[in-house]
């Protein structure tokens, strides 16, 4: 093998990653039983991960050498805070987290791992768009009917051992969806749409829009939460920037959208609650905004440096592996942990939209920054609920929060992403 | 043009956050909220983005020559839209850790949707406050009165031994009650906050451990306090014993009393067994706060009585420091004294004598001899004296004092009658036991001076390293030492001749000098406050007394109170060589 085809920026990088669990998961192991003897046992977990990072590194290595080198050390260091967070939340409540989040993150690694040696061709993918878009609504569809209601919101098929969210899947195919659908249509642009002389959107634009406002909303109605209907809405706004470099089409968008909100705000209790866990939670601390406030306690416990991993007591937040793991990274590791995730999440969401500029095609770049802003957006909405910087929606942490649906689509994302920067033409 | 623009839109960004963070209105503060904050986190952001945004794209005039250019641009814009929101997160996250942080932590007092008061608090101060390793308490003999146990989840409880000095603890109950006593007044020593040195106290924090209290150390001498407590037995009173010297108390009870570890709450138990407990000491505290007989009020410093006779000692230094008697003045007494048509009765009289000198006078505590002192001394002499004797007055103590006082009414010394009354005792007098004690202790030295009294030795690190040593020091100079000398040997002549020796009040056994001074306070209904201070000399030693026995039906100074006295000096004089 020529040298210049060992990965070796990301086998260096990868050192972080690997020597995280270690530390993190020994800390975390150690601290309830007051003791330093620890034996190998303890670290099985961090054995599992060693290897699939291994296995991640060596597959890339060997069916595309060239794909981007940050891209999996970034997520395999968030993937080991998830790790290490699992362990560290698992108690009576949760049951055994931890062992589950080890099988998850072992099954999205071999997602990663088949998707970079299994889809030869991204450009299948589009292809494929509308059995994709059928497919993911179909999926929702039939859990908004048959799935298991959680919190009086039908999100879930409960498949025995484990729930999975068909929502989760709904985004990438999305996304999969409006690459191939913008990139085909992408020659309109060059000709605008005038009717009594007022500039207005090209049909083809209109229509995936009205077509997606549709689909936020439905999903706004069934799951009565505006998270996922942002999610969604946001990242399609900005593919439908990217193609159009129109603002004003943002613009009308977020202002339908808006609306829609404000509609949903009075019909539904929930989203209310929400709002005024927002605005005003001390009021509320002992009722509606109970898990907020119980989250900002954390925060303010963590100061600078944090509690120490294992020292905080993070599970006085209901829910905390899920939706509010930040708070719990942010009691524990403090503002320098915290401000060190948002960071690494940052270089993400560069990197990725990196790779969308370095893209061999339209639908390739198309996709990237369709995935970039997804992973992003959720990120931010979820950080920024937490801290209650913006009302709270309930979403997964990606890499982090505790879960399968999540974890295993987000690394089937990445390794989409890997295989479209193999496929650039440059470096 | 547009670099001054894209320099004015930082600015802006700028200025928003330092507002944000700076300005704060008294509301928002009340109520928790972050209106400001956050529109000035919409502005910054908006001002961002123009920074990111403004004059950037290479082909503002010439849209859509190159897709590749066009894209980059696109990109960039969409990327700089993400990376505003997370520098947005980032300061969010900067005043949530960081600059509000502590106002976050303090309880929020909230009313929930039934309308009912509830406290919002963070539970993990709770934590840390039973994890708190709060520091012991010593007796003089060095016996452990207060300590504490450690769960294994390393929550704390305090313990008490079985020891008579815990009715001087105060109860302990940070998260219900509050504390009282002395657990109140060296919270920051025995919590760990004060004291410890900050090397010490850096480390543990690194290492969350708990914080350490310090221990304190007593003058309390427990053989002498468990002979006081059994003395005055289950009947309302107290008893305080000094050293005379140092000021430092020896004993002190007060009866009705409570037991601090009723109160105590113990997170040692299983959590499941929390609420029920909880639940019984909020019964225990309102039921001790519901008992007529007050058992929470600490009778020996903050107890208040009518001093009768022992107030004698006062009026008797007032008149000798004057000038305007001298133990040989001789006063009439012929069994009564009339003044202003208002007739006191003095029953004191061991004979049908009419002319008594001063110093028989206190020696068979005449009436009619201190109603005329009374008088002789008028208003500004009788206020001037009390004040001299620290009427007026909390006594500066590790414990709350009440302020002992000559006159509750203003201007009640005013009327002759008022300064017959009190010149002997009565009137609006109120004085509390400790305030005796340390009467009897300045008189007993000779020098007139009235020692600042403790009940705190010493305070130590657990490591037994000291941190503070008390020093015996002055609080007040009553009267002029020569005075003092004249008022001790009067004492004296009382416990020897007076009523107080004639009853075995001269421990003439014990080989000490002992000056004293009965009280019987009327109330009328036939209930008195039986008084007696003393000062007991012997060797090196002087001790200092006072018992008061209240509201006791037909009480009488020399029958209740004395035998008390002379029980517990006996026993601190047999300790003397």
């Amino acid at each position: 093998m020529r040298k210049k085809n060992l990965r070796l920026t990301e086998i260096q990088l990868l050192i972080v990653p690997a020597l995280l669990p270690v530390v993190g998961m020994l800390m975390v192991i150690l601290v309830p039983r007051q003791q330093v003897n620890w034996d190998a046992k303890d670290l099985w977990m961090t054995f599992v991960f060693f290897g699939l990072i291994i296995a991640a590194h060596l597959t890339l290595t060997f069916t595309m050498p060239r794909s981007d080198q940050m891209i999996l050390p970034i997520v395999s260091a968030l993937t080991a805070f998830g790790l290490i967070m699992s362990q560290r939340l698992e108690s009576v409540r949760t049951g055994n987290i931890a062992s589950r989040q080890v099988l998850w993150i072992t099954l999205s690694y071999f997602v990663f791992i088949g998707v970079v040696v299994g889809l030869r061709n991204v450009m299948l993918l589009k292809r494929y768009k509308y059995t994709f878009l059928v497919f993911g609504l179909g999926l929702t569809a039939a859990a908004a009917v048959f799935g298991s209601e959680v919190n009086g919101a039908r999100l879930w098929f409960n498949l025995g051992f484990f729930s999975f969210q068909p929502g989760e899947l709904l985004k990438v195919c999305l996304v999969i969806f409006l690459a191939a659908y913008l990139d085909d249509k992408r020659d309109l642009l060059q000709a605008p749409f005038k009717i009594l002389g007022i500039p207005f959107p090209p049909l083809p634009y209109l229509l995936p829009m009205v077509a997606m406002w549709a689909i936020s909303m439905g999903l706004l109605f069934f799951q009565k939460d505006l998270g996922p209907a942002q999610l969604f809405f946001g990242v399609f706004l900005i593919m439908l920037y990217v193609a159009s470099g129109r603002v004003w089409y943002v613009l009308a968008g977020l202002v339908a959208f808006g609306g829609a909100a404000v509609v949903a705000y009075q019909e539904f209790a929930h989203v209310q609650t929400r709002i005024v866990a927002w605005t005003n939670p001390w009021p509320n601390g002992q009722g509606q905004a109970y898990q907020i406030v119980q989250a900002l306690f954390g925060f303010a416990q963590g100061g600078v440096f944090g509690k120490g991993l294992g020292y905080g007591s993070p599970n006085s937040i209901p829910e905390v592996q899920t939706d509010y793991v930040f708070a719990a990274i942010g009691e524990e590791m403090g503002l320098a942990g915290t401000l060190g995730l948002v960071a690494l999440y940052v270089l993400l969401i560069y990197r990725c939209f990196h790779i969308a500029l370095q893209a061999r095609n339209g639908f390739y770049q198309f996709l990237a920054i369709g995935f970039a802003s997804l992973l992003g957006l959720q990120t931010f909405i979820i950080i920024g609920g937490v801290t209650k910087l913006i009302p709270l929606t309930g979403m997964t942490l990606p890499f982090i929060s505790y879960g399968g649906s999540s974890l295993l689509i987000n690394f089937a994302i990445i390794g989409i992403l890997c295989r479209i920067s193999a496929d650039s033409e440059q470096t | 043009m547009k670099r001054a623009l894209r320099v004015f839109c930082g600015l802006v960004a700028v200025a928003a956050v330092v507002f944000g963070f700076l300005y704060r209105p008294q509301s928002e503060i009340q109520n928790r909220q972050d209106t400001t904050w956050l529109l000035s986190l919409l502005v910054a952001g908006i001002a961002l983005l123009g920074v990111m945004w403004v004059g950037r794209g290479p082909f503002t005039n010439k849209r859509g020559l190159d897709p590749e250019d066009r894209l980059r641009h696109y990109v960039q814009r969409v990327s700089s839209v993400l990376i505003v929101g997370f520098i947005l997160i980032s300061l969010q996250l900067l005043r949530q850790q960081v600059v509000i942080a502590n106002e976050i932590e303090k309880p929020f007092n909230a009313v929930n949707a039934q309308g009912e008061d509830v406290v919002v608090q963070d539970p993990r101060l709770i934590n840390e406050t039973l994890s708190n390793q709060r520091g012991r308490i010593f007796d003089a003999a060095g016996n452990e009165v207060a300590g504490i146990s450690t769960s294994k989840y390393k929550l704390v409880k305090r313990t008490y031994a079985d020891s008579p000095i815990k009715q001087l603890l105060g109860y302990f109950s940070p998260l219900q009650f509050g504390n009282s006593g002395l657990e109140a007044a060296y919270n920051d020593y025995l919590s760990g906050e004060h004291g410890a040195n900050p090397f010490g106290s850096l480390q543990r924090t690194l290492l969350n451990e708990p914080t350490q209290g310090n221990n304190l150390y007593l003058t309390v001498d427990p053989k002498l306090q468990q002979l006081a407590q059994d003395t005055l037995g289950p009947i309302p009173g107290s008893i305080v014993l000094l050293d005379a010297k140092s000021g430092a108390v020896l004993a002190m009870v007060g009866y009705p009393r409570y037991d601090p570890s009723e109160l105590v709450f113990d997170p040692t138990v299983d959590d499941s067994l929390w609420n029920d407990q909880i639940q019984a000491i909020q019964q225990r505290w309102n039921a001790l706060n519901n008992d007529p007989s007050q058992p929470l009020f600490m009778r020996p410093t903050q107890g208040l009585y009518v001093p009768g006779s022992i107030f004698k000692t006062v009026t008797l230094s007032g008149m000798l420091d004057t000038g305007k008697t001298k133990p040989d003045t001789t006063w009439k007494d012929t069994g009564s004294f009339v003044i202003d048509a208002y007739k006191i009765n003095d029953p004191n009289r061991p004979n049908q004598n009419t002319t008594w000198t001063t110093q028989q006078g206190y020696m068979f505590s005449l009436n009619a001899v201190f109603a005329q002192m009374g008088v002789a001394l008028g208003p500004d002499g009788l206020r001037d004296y009390a004040n001299k004797f620290g009427f007026g007055q909390e006594i500066p103590f590790d414990l709350k004092t009440s302020a002992s006082q000559i006159e509750s009414t203003k201007d009640y010394l005013a009327n002759r009658v008022a300064q017959a009354e009190t010149g002997f005792g009565q009137g609006q007098l109120q004085l509390t036991p400790l305030h005796a004690a340390l009467m009897a202790a300045a008189m007993g030295r000779g020098d007139g001076i009235m020692p600042k009294p403790y009940l705190v030795q010493s305070i130590k690190t657990p490591a037994g390293q000291l941190i503070k040593e008390s020093e015996p020091s002055n609080w007040l100079q009553t009267v002029r030492p020569e005075t003092a000398k004249t008022v001790r040997d009067i004492m004296v002549a009382s416990a020897t001749d007076g009523w107080v020796g004639l009853n075995g009040g001269g421990l003439k056994s014990s080989g000490a000098v002992i000056g004293g001074k009965t009280g019987t306070a009327e109330l009328g209904n036939n209930l008195n406050n039986a008084w007696y201070i003393a000062w007991a000399s012997k060797g090196d030693k002087l001790f200092a007394i006072a018992v008061v026995i209240d509201h006791r039906a037909g009480g009488e100074g020399l029958q209740d109170a004395m035998p008390r006295a002379n029980k517990v000096l006996t026993t601190a004089l047999a300790g003397v060589k």
